[in-house]
């Protein structure tokens, strides 16, 4: 067991841990909608539509602004 | 022990604050006046905790060292600090936003489970954070039944979230990934550095937190801001 | 042709700009808000780096402009108007006697400052406890001989004010060090048994003698010189508890005192902006007068034929005041002469 931080942490610099710290949150905050993330949201979505009338309702009222998204998920492609 | 001054990420923080999203603003700012830590509840307690010793490294990118810390994670949030910074630094958005990168180095992951029960088990199910079956003594001794304040105020003896609200709160949660994150929190088996084999560490060192579900090492931290005071800690080791 | 000058504020850059000019053949009409000459330097007890009695100097000060002829000083009296350009200005003054006008060559502004009220700071409890005061109140104190006995602590509170974007000026005040180490050393010489405790984030006091004046605090008087800004002053029963990091150990530490004093900012003088707007000159972010060229013409204002003196123009000791006011003087000698 390493004595302190330095030690733990070798040869790695403050600059390498600063990298990959850098790349998780701008995976993190990114604004991209990759197929994948758009798979994993639509789960908690069909929970919200089935739960009744009123919920379902409330979701098509976003439907509109969330169609560039989902083609955009889909196609891979940024429309203009 | 000796620091290596080229061993800080020099512009680790200007490059870092548009990643950010302004999670991490004015830290240039900071004047190391030592307010914040005055007025800390946290400090008093704990001196190896100081919020300015953290800015401070922030600012110089000495990563690693708050990265490793113990102190990163004695915060609880008061917000005390930012209300009294003369440069109005938010040192608790700076302690959210370090914790998830200590998290994704694989460092405090045991004081996160402890959270899991509240916020998959309670939060999720009932859409209240704190269960209301648990009871504080001094609470109780103090003010007395919270359940009986309640009715007397003319609300119902318990809190409650309508199924709509929980359902929201659901959808939220998947959207948002916290769902997912907790899972993930649970699938933790915590192991600890004192006891892992070379081999096991050969291992941890090459990888960073994973992304399915699984086992997650949680590193060693250290007390890298000065000594933890206490009685256990008088003797040299 | 000789013209008369208008000087406004009757503090020691006023005064001393007001003699020049009379000294040198030139005639002064000099005008002061209040009822009495002076200015800030008539609130003080004693001046810094050296303990000098404060009130002596002033008033034999007041005495030379008041026996010097070709002053005249109007007392309780404001700038209502200013028409004209250099050297030929017409002025309207108001005073409760009524309003006159006058012709005057040059107009020489010595607005002086203010000490800033620290009501936004809730955490130094300033205004809810009697024993949280600010340095004016700390000098009117120790005239009246009302400075804690016996075995009491003292803490002494830098940059209140200064230095702090979120409740008050991004700049260093300057006088501050100076005049809390002052302060702690009157504290001390008024009572031996007292302790003094200042907290400090840097200690800027330039100038001759000035770092050995808070050497000798140091050193002389025992004063104890804790690195770190308070965050909180707590009344506790008869006491005070003064809580605040000591940032060179990297520990939090707490004071029990009897007495807090908070060096307030110096800030721009009340009303500083009206007066530039009737004067027609420009302010700067803070509402100090701004001056022409930082270095070479700091008491030129951006108006020819108004010339600028003392703290309106700066946060600024008694001595550089003393010469803005002496180099504003000759300013407005070339233009009247």
């Amino acid at each position: 067991m390493a004595d302190n931080f330095m030690e733990e942490y070798g040869k790695e610099t403050s600059r390498d841990v600063s990298m990959r710290t850098k790349k998780y949150f701008s995976d993190l905050f990114s604004l991209e909608m990759p197929l994948g993330r758009m798979m994993k949201m639509m789960p908690g979505m069909l929970k919200f539509m089935m739960h009744g009338k009123d919920t379902r309702e409330d979701l098509f009222k976003f439907m509109p602004q969330m169609m560039p998204m989902m083609k955009e998920a889909i196609t891979g492609k940024k429309e203009g | 022990m000796l620091e290596q001054v080229k061993d800080w990420d020099d512009d680790f923080y200007e490059t870092f604050k548009p990643i950010a999203m302004g999670f991490v603003n004015e830290a240039e700012k900071c004047l190391q006046c030592g307010k914040c830590t005055g007025q800390c509840p946290a400090a008093a307690v704990t001196p190896s905790y100081n919020p300015r010793k953290i800015i401070r490294d922030l600012v110089y990118g000495n990563v690693k060292r708050v990265l490793s810390s113990v102190e990163l994670w004695q915060c609880f949030f008061c917000s005390g600090c930012y209300s009294v910074c003369p440069m109005d630094i938010n040192f608790p958005f700076f302690v959210f936003m370090f914790r998830l990168a200590a998290m994704n180095e694989g460092y405090g992951w045991e004081d996160v489970k402890q959270l899991e029960g509240y916020a998959e088990k309670s939060y999720l199910k009932d859409g209240i954070t704190v269960s209301t079956f648990e009871r504080n003594p001094f609470v109780m001794d103090n003010i007395g039944d919270i359940s009986k304040i309640r009715v007397e105020a003319g609300l119902p003896p318990e809190r409650t979230v309508s199924p709509r609200g929980i359902a929201e709160i659901n959808m939220i949660s998947d959207l948002s990934g916290m769902t997912a994150f907790m899972k993930q929190i649970g699938g933790v088996e915590l192991l600890d550095c004192t006891t892992c084999t070379d081999e096991q560490a050969k291992r941890c060192k090459t990888k960073p937190m994973p992304s399915k579900v699984g086992k997650i090492k949680t590193h060693h931290r250290y007390y890298n801001y000065g000594e933890p005071g206490g009685k256990k800690n008088a003797e040299a080791r | 042709m000789s013209k008369k000058t208008l000087v406004i504020g009757g503090g020691i850059a006023g005064i001393t700009a007001a003699q020049k000019i009379a000294q040198n053949g030139g005639e002064v009409i000099l005008i002061e808000k209040e009822g009495e000459l002076g200015g800030n330097f008539a609130k003080l007890a004693y001046t810094f780096p050296v303990l000098a009695d404060a009130k002596m100097i002033v008033t034999r000060e007041i005495q030379t402009a008041k026996a010097t002829s070709g002053i005249e000083i109007l007392p309780q009296t404001e700038l209502r108007g200013v028409s004209g350009s250099a050297g030929d200005f017409t002025v309207e003054l108001n005073s409760p006697s009524g309003t006159r006008s006058e012709h005057v060559g040059a107009i020489i502004v010595a607005a002086g400052f203010h000490y800033m009220e620290p009501t936004a700071y809730t955490e130094y409890s300033y205004g809810r406890s009697p024993k949280v005061v600010t340095s004016l109140e700390f000098e009117k104190m120790a005239a009246e001989n009302r400075l804690p006995k016996g075995n009491a602590r003292v803490v002494f509170v830098h940059c209140v004010g200064s230095r702090d974007k979120a409740k008050g000026y991004r700049y260093c005040s300057k006088i501050c060090c100076s005049y809390s180490a002052k302060h702690a050393i009157m504290m001390k010489k008024a009572n031996p048994d007292s302790k003094a405790y200042v907290f400090y984030i840097d200690i800027r006091a330039l100038g001759k003698g000035y770092e050995e004046f808070i050497r000798d605090a140091m050193e002389v008087y025992n004063v104890r010189y804790i690195r770190g800004r308070v965050a909180k002053v707590i009344e506790s029963g008869s006491k005070l508890i003064v809580r605040a990091e000591d940032s060179l150990i990297g520990n939090p530490v707490e004071v029990e005192a009897d007495l807090v004093v908070l060096a307030s900012a110096m800030e721009p003088p009340e009303g500083s902006r009206d007066l530039a707007g009737i004067l027609g000159i420009a302010t700067d972010e803070y509402g100090f007068f701004q001056e022409a060229e930082v270095n070479v013409r700091p008491c030129h204002s951006s108006k020819s034929g108004i010339f600028l003196a003392g703290s309106c123009t700066q946060p600024m000791e008694i001595a550089s005041a003393v010469a803005m006011g002496g180099l504003a003087a000759s300013e407005a000698l070339t233009l009247i002469r």
